[in-house]
C-alpha cells in the first residue's frame, strides 16, 4: 500500500512546468549547430513571451530510420525534417498534419510546395533547396588552354572541352568525375524530356531517350575522360573535385562549404548543366527538406508558431548570407547576396536559377524511395565498369525495376 | 617411422600453424594498424595511398614543438598569443631563364567547411597577425624534375619570414588569461577568477578589433595598477599560412611540410604553423576533443561519452557478475520446485533476436519502467540508467556461471556442509573463491560487449548529446564529418575507443586460460 502512494507521488511530482517545449527532430552533425544558432538567435526571443520554447532534438544515425521508430512509438517530436526523397511514405503514414489554412505558402517557391503536396493537401515547408550545377576548376582549363563550360553549352560542346582538357594535361587529370548514381545522371536524362513515371505510372528505361542520355553519360567514362569518385578513392564527386586533379564535377551548393576547408586555394566557377542537343533543354533535380508538424503533437499551435519562425523571411536571409543553404522563399530571389562575385556566391546563384530552369524534378521516386534507384545505379555502374554492354544493363535493370514496382 | 620424417613433419606443422595465425593476425588487426596509421594523416583519403607519414618524423615534431614555444601556447598545444613573433622558412625552386622572384606569403581567414566550426566563426587568425620580414636568406643552383618529369637546371632560394600577432596594448604588466563572458556587451569584459571586470582598450587597434573579440572567447589581458588591458584574444584554433608561388616555381623544403599542394605546386597551404606537437601529430585527436562540444555549455563532451560508456560498461559488470553468479549457483547447485521450468525460461530469452524484445523494452524505458525513473528525478530512461537497467544480467551470462559451477567437483560443497554451512555460506566461501576464471571471463565479455554495443544504445539514448556513448557519438561524429571526407577525425575517435579494450585483453587474457581447481581433489 504504502509503496503504490510513493510511486503515485511521484508520478504527480512530474507536472507539467509552465513553459511549452517544442521538440525539433532533425539531422545529427553540423545541422545540430545550424538549428541551435537559428532557435537562439531568432525563434525563441520572439517566443519567450508566449512561453514557448523550441529544443533541437537530432537523431543520430540513419535519420529516417529513427524517425520512423519514433514515430510509431509516440516519442517523436512536435516539428520534424522531411526530406523529399521518402516524403511520399511519411505522408501515406498519416502521422504528419496537413498544413492547408494553417501555414501560408505563397511565398514559397512552386515547385518545392508541390514537392510536399499529396493530393491537394500539403504536408511540409520547405527549409532551403539545392539543386545541381557545373562547378568546374579554372586553374586545369587554363592550363589546358580550353573556354570554361557556360550557359550555351549542349552536351557534345561540352563533353568536347572535356575532352581538351583530358588530353591537355595528361593521365593524371580527368576532365569530370561522374558517380554510377541516379542522382546525378537523372538530370541529364530529364534533359531529353524523358519522365521518371510515364502518365500510366511505369518507368521506362528502354526509351530511346533514355538511351541517349545512359550513352552520354556512361560514354565519358569509356573514353576515359570522365572517371568513377571511388576510382580516386573518394566517396563522392566533390571529393574526387576537391583533390584538384578532375576539371569539373556535377553537385548542388554543399559543395562550397566543403572546398572552403578542404580545398583552399582551388579556383572555381559554376555554370548550369549543359542542354541536351536536340531538346535545348536542361535536365535538373531539386533536392529539399521540409519542416512537418506532428499529428499527433499536443502542442501544435505552438509548433506552427516555431514552424513560421523558421522558415521566415529572416531566418532565410540569416542562412543564404551564412552559406549553408539556398533559400526557398521566392522573395530572396532578389537578395544582394546573389549579386556577389565571390566564387561562393556565384555558386549559390547558378544552383538557384537551375531549380527553375527546363525540366527539374523533385528528387523522389513515389513510394518506392530509394528501390527505384537500386536497378538504374547497377546498370551505371555494370557499364561504366565495363562488365557490360548497355543493351543487356538497361533490360536486366528494367525486368529489376519493374519486380520493384509490383510488390 | 624414421625419426627425420617425424622431424619435418612437426617443423611443417609449426610452420603451417604459425603463418594461419599470422594470417589471423593480420586479417583482424590489419584495419585497425591502418586505420590507426591513416589518423595521422592530413588527408585520410589520400591518392594512391601511402605509408608516407610525415607527422610522424622526429624532425617535424621538433619544428612544431618549437613552432608551438615561438607562437606563445607551449611545445604540446601551441596556440597564437599576442606578441608572438613565430619564425617560418621555405625554399622555392626557380627554372633557369625564370625571374626569382619571392613568393606572396599570407596569413589565411579560413572558416571551416564542416562540423561545428562552419556556423560558428572561431577568433580568426588572419585578422590579428600579419607576414613581415620575408628575406633571401641563400640561393644555391640545383635540378629538379618538372611536371612531364624531365630534369630542368634552375636556383634553389631560400626565404625567412615572421608571423607577427602585435600586442593591442601599450601597457606593460602582468598577462592574465581569461574569457569575455557568455553573452556579448558593447564594453568588453572578462571572466578573471569568476569576477566579471572591464576591459580597457588604450590603443586604437584595440578599438578596431573590439568587432572581432566574439562572447565566449578566450583573451590575453595585462594587469596593471588593479586595472585589465586587452593584449589580444587567444587563438586556440590554428594559424593557416598560404604561400603562393609563380607558375614554374616549386616549393623545395619548409619548416614544416605543407599541409596541401594545390594548382600545380603554385598554391602551399600550411593548415597551422604554430601547432605544437598535439596539434601537429595528434590533430585528428585534438580536434576530435575540441569539436565535439555540447551547444548547451560550449564544453567538450567527447570525455562525457567516454564516462558514459565506461559508467554503463563497470555498472553492468558488478551487476552481472552478482546476479548470474547467485543465479547459476542456484541452478546449479540447489533443488527447488520449477527450477527446471525456470532454466529452460533462462534459456529460452537467449534464443529470442534482440530485434524482436527491443521495441516492447523501448516502451518500457519510454514510460520510465512505470514510472519508477520519477522516483530518481527522470521523465523516462533514455539515459545512460536506462542502458544500465535494461541490461543488469544476461541469461548467457547465467548460464556460463551455471555450466562452470557443475564443473566444480560436489565433493567441496558436501564438506562444507557437514561442517555445518548454509547454502550461501557454502557459495560465499567455498565455491566463489573458485570461480575466480569464470567470474574474469564474464567481467571481460561483459565490459566488451557493453563498451561496443551500438545498436541498442543507438535506440535509446538520443538527446540531449552528453547523454550518448562513445560508439553512438562516433556515429555522431561520422554523419557530421564523413560527407566531408574528413575521416581522420572519426579514425582517431575509433582509435581511442578501441584502448580501453586492448588494455583490458592485455591484462586479463591469463584469467582465460588460468584454472586452479584441478588440484582440489585427489582422485
Amino acid at each position: 500500500m504504502r509503496r503504490s502512494l510513493l510511486l503515485a507521488a511521484a508520478l504527480l511530482a512530474g507536472a507539467a512546468s509552465a513553459e511549452t517545449v517544442v521538440k525539433l527532430n532533425g539531422f545529427a552533425g553540423a545541422d545540430v549547430a545550424i538549428v541551435n544558432d537559428l532557435l537562439n538567435k531568432i525563434v525563441n526571443p520572439a517566443l519567450a513571451k508566449e512561453g514557448i520554447k523550441a529544443v533541437f532534438e537530432p537523431f543520430q544515425g540513419d535519420f529516417n530510420a529513427a524517425l520512423t521508430n519514433a514515430l510509431s512509438s509516440g516519442t517523436a517530436g512536435d516539428l520534424m525534417y522531411i526530406d523529399i526523397f521518402v516524403a511520399p511514405g511519411f505522408i501515406k503514414t498519416g502521422k504528419l498534419l496537413p498544413l492547408n489554412g494553417k501555414v501560408n505558402t505563397r511565398p514559397f517557391l512552386p515547385t518545392l510546395v508541390k514537392a510536399f503536396t499529396d493530393s491537394g493537401k500539403v504536408y511540409a515547408v520547405a527549409k532551403d533547396f539545392n539543386s545541381l550545377a557545373i562547378t568546374y576548376n579554372k586553374d586545369l582549363f587554363d592550363e589546358a588552354d580550353v573556354p570554361y563550360p557556360n550557359e550555351n553549352d549542349t552536351w557534345s560542346t561540352f563533353a568536347d572541352k572535356l575532352r581538351k582538357v583530358k588530353k591537355a594535361l595528361g593521365n593524371d587529370y580527368y576532365g569530370i568525375c561522374l558517380p554510377a548514381d541516379f542522382a546525378r545522371f537523372g538530370a541529364f536524362a530529364f534533359a531529353t524530356g524523358w519522365k521518371t513515371f510515364d502518365t500510366k505510372g511505369n518507368s521506362n528505361l528502354l526509351d530511346p531517350r533514355f538511351k541517349e542520355a545512359f550513352n552520354f553519360y556512361t560514354g565519358l567514362v569509356k573514353d576515359k575522360t570522365a572517371i568513377l569518385p571511388s576510382d580516386l578513392s573518394q566517396g563522392w564527386s566533390g571529393g574526387c573535385f576537391g583533390g584538384g586533379k578532375v576539371a569539373a564535377a556535377i553537385e548542388g551548393a554543399w559543395i562550397s562549404g566543403f572546398l572552403r576547408d578542404n580545398a583552399p586555394n582551388l579556383k572555381y566557377g559554376t555554370a548550369p548543366l549543359p542542354r541536351n542537343d536536340k531538346t535545348k533543354k536542361r535536365g535538373n533535380f531539386i533536392y529539399t527538406v521540409g519542416w512537418a508538424v506532428n499529428k499527433e503533437s499536443k502542442n501544435q499551435a505552438a509548433a506552427l508558431k516555431v514552424l513560421d519562425l523558421l522558415t521566415s523571411e529572416k531566418t532565410q536571409q540569416f542562412i543564404l548570407t551564412e552559406g549553408l543553404a539556398i533559400p526557398s522563399r521566392t522573395s530572396l530571389q532578389s537578395n544582394a547576396y546573389f549579386n556577389k562575385t565571390t566564387q561562393e556566391a556565384v555558386n549559390a546563384k547558378v544552383v538557384f536559377q537551375g531549380a527553375s530552369d527546363g525540366y527539374v524534378y523533385g528528387y523522389s521516386f513515389k513510394q518506392y524511395g530509394g528501390d527505384w534507384m537500386t536497378p538504374v545505379n547497377a546498370a551505371l555502374q555494370a557499364v561504366m565498369s565495363g562488365k557490360s554492354t548497355t543493351d543487356e544493363a538497361l533490360k536486366k535493370a528494367q525486368a529489376d525495376l519493374n519486380s520493384v514496382m509490383k510488390r | 617411422m624414421n625419426t627425420t620424417y617425424y622431424r619435418t613433419r612437426l617443423v611443417a606443422r609449426a610452420v603451417w600453424i604459425y603463418t594461419i595465425l599470422i594470417a589471423f593476425s593480420l586479417v583482424v588487426l590489419g584495419p585497425f594498424l591502418m586505420g590507426t596509421l591513416t589518423s595521422f594523416k592530413d588527408n585520410p583519403l589520400e591518392y594512391p595511398p601511402t605509408l608516407n607519414l610525415p607527422k610522424l618524423g622526429i624532425t617535424n615534431m621538433g619544428a612544431a614543438y618549437r613552432l608551438g614555444v615561438a607562437g606563445g601556447g607551449g611545445g604540446f598545444f601551441g596556440e597564437l598569443h599576442p606578441g608572438a613573433t613565430v619564425p617560418f622558412e621555405v625554399s622555392v625552386f626557380t627554372p633557369k631563364g625564370q625571374e626569382v622572384t619571392p613568393p606572396t606569403v599570407q596569413v589565411l581567414r579560413l572558416q571551416p567547411g564542416a562540423g561545428i566550426g562552419a556556423v560558428r566563426d572561431p577568433v580568426y587568425a588572419a585578422d590579428f597577425s600579419e607576414v613581415k620580414d620575408l628575406k633571401a636568406v641563400d640561393t644555391q643552383d640545383a635540378q629538379r624534375p618538372d611536371r612531364e618529369g624531365k630534369l630542368v637546371d634552375g636556383t634553389i632560394t631560400r626565404y625567412t619570414l615572421n608571423v607577427v600577432y602585435p600586442s593591442l596594448t601599450a601597457q606593460q604588466g602582468e598577462k592574465v588569461r581569461a574569457k569575455t563572458p557568455r553573452t556579448f556587451s558593447e564594453d568588453l569584459q572578462a571572466v578573471v577568477d569568476g569576477q566579471v571586470v572591464k576591459v580597457h582598450l588604450d590603443t586604437p587597434e584595440a578599438q578596431q578589433q573590439r568587432i572581432n573579440v566574439p562572447a565566449d572567447t578566450v583573451v590575453s589581458l595585462i594587469k596593471k595598477d588593479g586595472q585589465y588591458y586587452l593584449d589580444g584574444p587567444i587563438i586556440l584554433d590554428r594559424t593557416p599560412l598560404n604561400v603562393e608561388l609563380e607558375r614554374g616555381q616549386q616549393l623545395t623544403d619548409s619548416t614544416l611540410p605543407p599541409t596541401k599542394v594545390e594548382r600545380f605546386g603554385r598554391a602551399n597551404f600550411f593548415n597551422n604553423i604554430t601547432p605544437g606537437v598535439m596539434g601537429f601529430t595528434f590533430n585528428n585527436y585534438l580536434r576530435a576533443f575540441r569539436e565535439s562540444v555540447d551547444l548547451e555549455t560550449g564544453n567538450s563532451i567527447f570525455l562525457r561519452w567516454v564516462g558514459n560508456s565506461f559508467l554503463v560498461a563497470i555498472v553492468k559488470v558488478i551487476t552481472s557478475i552478482a546476479f548470474a553468479s547467485l543465479a547459476g549457483y542456484a541452478f546449479a547447485r540447489l533443488q527447488f520446485p520449477g527450477k527446471n521450468l525456470l532454466f529452460v525460461l533462462v534459456l529460452f530469452t537467449m534464443m529470442v533476436p534482440m530485434q524482436v524484445t527491443f521495441l516492447s523494452n523501448f516502451l518500457l524505458l519510454r514510460d520510465g519502467l512505470w514510472g519508477l525513473s520519477k522516483l530518481f528525478g527522470l521523465p523516462n530512461f533514455f539515459n545512460p540508467w536506462g542502458l544500465v537497467v535494461s541490461g543488469l544480467v544476461g541469461s548467457a551470462q547465467v548460464f556460463l556461471m551455471k555450466q562452470f559451477f557443475e564443473s566444480l567437483p560436489k565433493e567441496l560443497d558436501e564438506a562444507a556442509a557437514i561442517d555445518g554451512a548454509s547454502a550461501f555460506q557454502s557459495f560465499w566461501h567455498v565455491t566463489l573463491p573458485q570461480t575466480l576464471p569464470a567470474i574474469a571471463t564474464l567481467a571481460i565479455t561483459t565490459f566488451q560487449g557493453s563498451w561496443n554495443d551500438f545498436f541498442w544504445p543507438s535506440v535509446v539514448v538520443q538527446n540531449p548529446a552528453t547523454n550518448l556513448t562513445l560508439p553512438v557519438g562516433l556515429a555522431n561524429f561520422r554523419q557530421a564529418y564523413a560527407g566531408q571526407g574528413d575521416y581522420g577525425l572519426i579514425l582517431a575517435g575509433a582509435v581511442i575507443s578501441a584502448i580501453p579494450i586492448i588494455l583490458l585483453f592485455l591484462f586479463f587474457q591469463r584469467y582465460f586460460v588460468e584454472n586452479s581447481v584441478g588440484s582440489s581433489v585427489k582422485g
